[in-house]
């Protein structure tokens, strides 16, 4: 047991490190970049041509990789949210019709998807993904993040996207990005300062 | 001449018992049968024939060897070498022809079994020359070790690549965690060592890993981790304590003695300054790291990068260089930080090359780690593991809660100057290189997490791009990047001092421009 005082002196340094503490952490908040906002707005249904098909937009990279646009493409209607979600996810294998550049190896399979009662969607990939991938911190974060904003701006009911590789959970896609939790969306990696 | 006579002894022995009946059997037990194989000793070594062996495993003799459920293995007459497909393995005795048949070493038999039913399968009690099949795959096969004069290597034989960290337990403990690990029967007991470094090492089986316990017998020194391939093995380095002590650490080769005496005299480091550097060369071993389109793979350009830079700031600013590789080898991201961390590195510098599908992005950018609130649990653990404060005579809720305070604050801390540092070696880059800037950036990297220190990730080129991998392949071009990192440490070392207030800030200019104009 330590003598009382020591106790005493722990105690104000607790108080003097909550003060530090929360400035630190305000500062923090003031330096941490502000999300941007993302392009458009969700599709809604409304935008369908008709009732068999509905427009979505996928997310591809630009020419020098810093960011994400969008390119339209028409997908049949499905009876779920889920299948629907599975046909963007496959149109986005299947890479861009414009001059963007694909961000998911052609190789790739899906293998599976779900979305849980909390907005998650899980997404399985064949091991091609990781092992067919060209690797960099600039194409890792292109490949995550065109597959959680086509999911997240196109299915309203997707808040965050979380990937996995022949149903298990993944450390990185090769070697960078931390891929244990799932993803938010984000629509450009440009500079923070 | 006494040797000569033992050495002439020894050899006849042998001849002696060279190709005589040997009344040894081998008992294979598997999918419910028992078979039993005659040995024949051979130099001193158990044999089998190959025929015997192609009959156990439902396998084809060859001409040159032996066809298993798919598998060639080609055997030459007085070479140990086996070719199977592409890789080589080696036996302990080589094949031999007898009555014009292959005769194999009987550990040949063990590795047949394992191409027809699975590698980590097959079992083998070798002094009590039985082998059989087992229900449960393991995928650790035994532990080696070996002293050399400055440090003991033990080196575990796995069978499939797997992710591995070291714990410090205590000053002489350490934990060797292997992910998903599965131990051999071969593992089954501790081993002594009593080298003088290793006291002993106690394999056990956890759930979900398998755990080495390394009981060292001095007080703790040095050690590195890492994996090599082909086959899988992972590697403990552990260096004596005294020598650790005394010199600089075992990644710091020693230092061209006279050059570096008089030049660091003048400009000796303060002794509590910035006193470690931490640099990681990405990648390494089986992760190659992004490959350009004429095949210059990342791992080894930044390794030339990070071996350079280390040179550069051993010979000029006399600093401990800690590196999470000198070479080809694959590390485990957890394990590169917590290299840093056993070192209490001042900075963490992670090396890398940058690649985009079908891009045609050049230039370079520097990262930190995201400021994103799910991210947090790895770094607290990594950062509370390492706040040596004295929580004594606290309750554990309280103490819960000041750790819990302390690392925001470190956390906070940590990011305002990791933001810092990779702002400064952006900007000595681009001073440096005639390629695209593209900015300090931030992202959730796994490397980054575990590091109780200010720490960056650098992306200091496209690969991906045929110009850029060109400039990679050029020495001059990576001296050029390793002087801008250079230049950039400099800058943050005097930041990072004037800040501590252990260099005042007019004599601390005239050191940087001092060293700036060399
Ligand atoms: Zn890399």
């Amino acid at each position: 047991m330590a003598p009382l005082p020591d106790r005493r002196l722990l105690l104000g340094l607790l108080f003097l490190v909550v003060v530090v503490g929360t400035l630190g952490f305000l500062l923090g908040r003031v330096l941490a970049p502000r999300p941007p906002e993302p392009p458009g707005s969700p599709v809604q249904d409304g935008g369908a041509v008709d009732a068999t098909t509905r427009r979505i937009r996928l997310f591809f990279a630009v020419p020098n990789a810093d960011r994400l646009q969008e390119e339209e493409r028409t997908i049949p209607r499905a009876a779920s949210i889920v299948e629907e979600a599975k046909r963007a996810v496959a149109e986005l294998i299947k890479g861009p019709q414009t001059d963007l550049n694909p961000t998911i190896p052609s190789a790739v399979g899906l293998l599976q998807l779900y979305v849980d009662g909390r907005g998650t969607a899980y997404v399985d990939f064949t091991r091609d993904l990781q092992t067919k991938h060209p690797g960099g911190t600039g194409g890792e974060l292109l490949t995550i993040y065109s597959i959680v904003d086509t999911l997240t701006a196109n299915f309203g009911e997707i808040q965050q996207v979380k990937l996995l590789v022949e149903g298990s959970e993944i450390l990185t896609l090769a070697g960078h990005i931390d891929t244990r939790r799932p993803f938010r969306p984000r629509y450009s990696f440009e500079r923070v300062r | 001449m006494r040797k000569l006579s033992v050495i002439l002894v020894g050899m006849t022995a042998s001849l002696l018992l060279a190709h005589l009946a040997w009344p040894g059997e081998i008992e294979i037990l598997y999918e419910g049968q028992r078979k039993v194989v005659t040995t024949e000793l051979v130099s001193g070594r158990e044999y089998v024939p190959l025929a015997q062996v192609a009959k156990i495993t439902g396998g084809g003799v060859l001409r040159d060897g032996l066809r298993v459920n798919g598998v060639t293995f080609r055997l030459v007459e007085g070479e140990p070498g086996v070719v199977v497909g592409d890789t080589t393995f080696l036996l302990t005795a080589p094949p031999v022809k007898q009555r014009g048949a292959f005769w194999v070493p009987v550990e040949f038999l063990v590795r047949a079994l394992e191409a027809r039913y699975g590698e980590g399968r097959v079992y083998w009690n070798r002094s009590g020359g039985v082998v059989w099949l087992g229900k449960e795959r393991y995928n650790l096969r035994l532990l080696r070790h070996h002293a050399y004069p400055d440090y003991t290597r033990l080196v575990i034989e796995a069978l499939t690549p797997l992710n591995f960290r070291v714990q410090e337990d205590s000053n002489a403990q350490l934990s060797l965690r292997i992910e998903g690990g599965i131990l051999s029967p071969m593992l089954s007991e501790a081993v002594r060592i009593n080298d003088g470094v290793v006291e002993m090492v106690e394999p056990t089986q956890g759930q979900g890993e398998a755990i080495f316990r390394i009981h060292r017998d001095a007080f703790g020194g040095l050690t590195r981790t890492f994996a090599l391939n082909n086959p899988e093995r992972i590697v403990v380095d552990l260096y004596r304590a005294k020598a650790a002590a005394a010199q600089p650490p075992p990644e710091t080769p020693p230092a061209r003695p006279s050059p570096r005496a008089p030049s660091a005299a003048p400009a000796a480091p303060p002794v509590t300054g910035l006193r470690t550097i931490a640099i990681d060369p990405g990648h390494g071993g089986r992760d190659t790291g992004a490959i350009g389109p004429n095949g210059l793979q990342e791992k080894d350009v930044v390794l030339d990068i990070g071996l350079k830079l280390r040179r550069l700031i051993q010979e000029r600013l006399g600093i401990r260089v800690v590196m999470t590789r000198t070479e080809d080898v694959f590390v485990p991201l957890e394990e590169r930080t917590a290299i840093a961390n056993r070192a209490k590195a001042d900075f963490f510098i992670s090396i890398h090359v940058n690649a985009a599908h079908r891009s045609k992005a050049q230039g370079f950018e520097t990262y930190f780690l995201s400021r994103e609130p799910s991210d947090s649990s790895a770094r607290a653990s990594a950062i509370r593991e390492n706040l040596s404060v004295n929580l004594g005579g606290l309750r554990p809720k309280e103490e819960d809660a000041l750790r819990a305070i302390l690392w925001d604050m470190a956390n906070t801390l940590y990011l305002k100057e990791s933001s810092e540092l990779a702002q400064i070696l952006l900007d000595e880059l681009d001073k440096i290189l005639n390629v695209d800037n593209r900015g300090v950036k931030s992202a959730p990297f796994f490397v980054l997490m575990g590091a109780a220190m200010p720490a960056v990730l650098l992306e200091v080129a496209f690969i991906s791009n045929p110009k850029e991998e060109k400039n990679l392949q050029a020495e001059g071009y990576k001296d050029r990047v390793a002087e801008a990192l250079y230049a950039g440490i400099v800058r943050f070392k005097d930041r990072y001092e004037r800040r501590l207030g252990l260099v005042p800030p007019a004599s601390g200019r005239s050191v940087e421009t001092a060293k700036a104009k060399r």
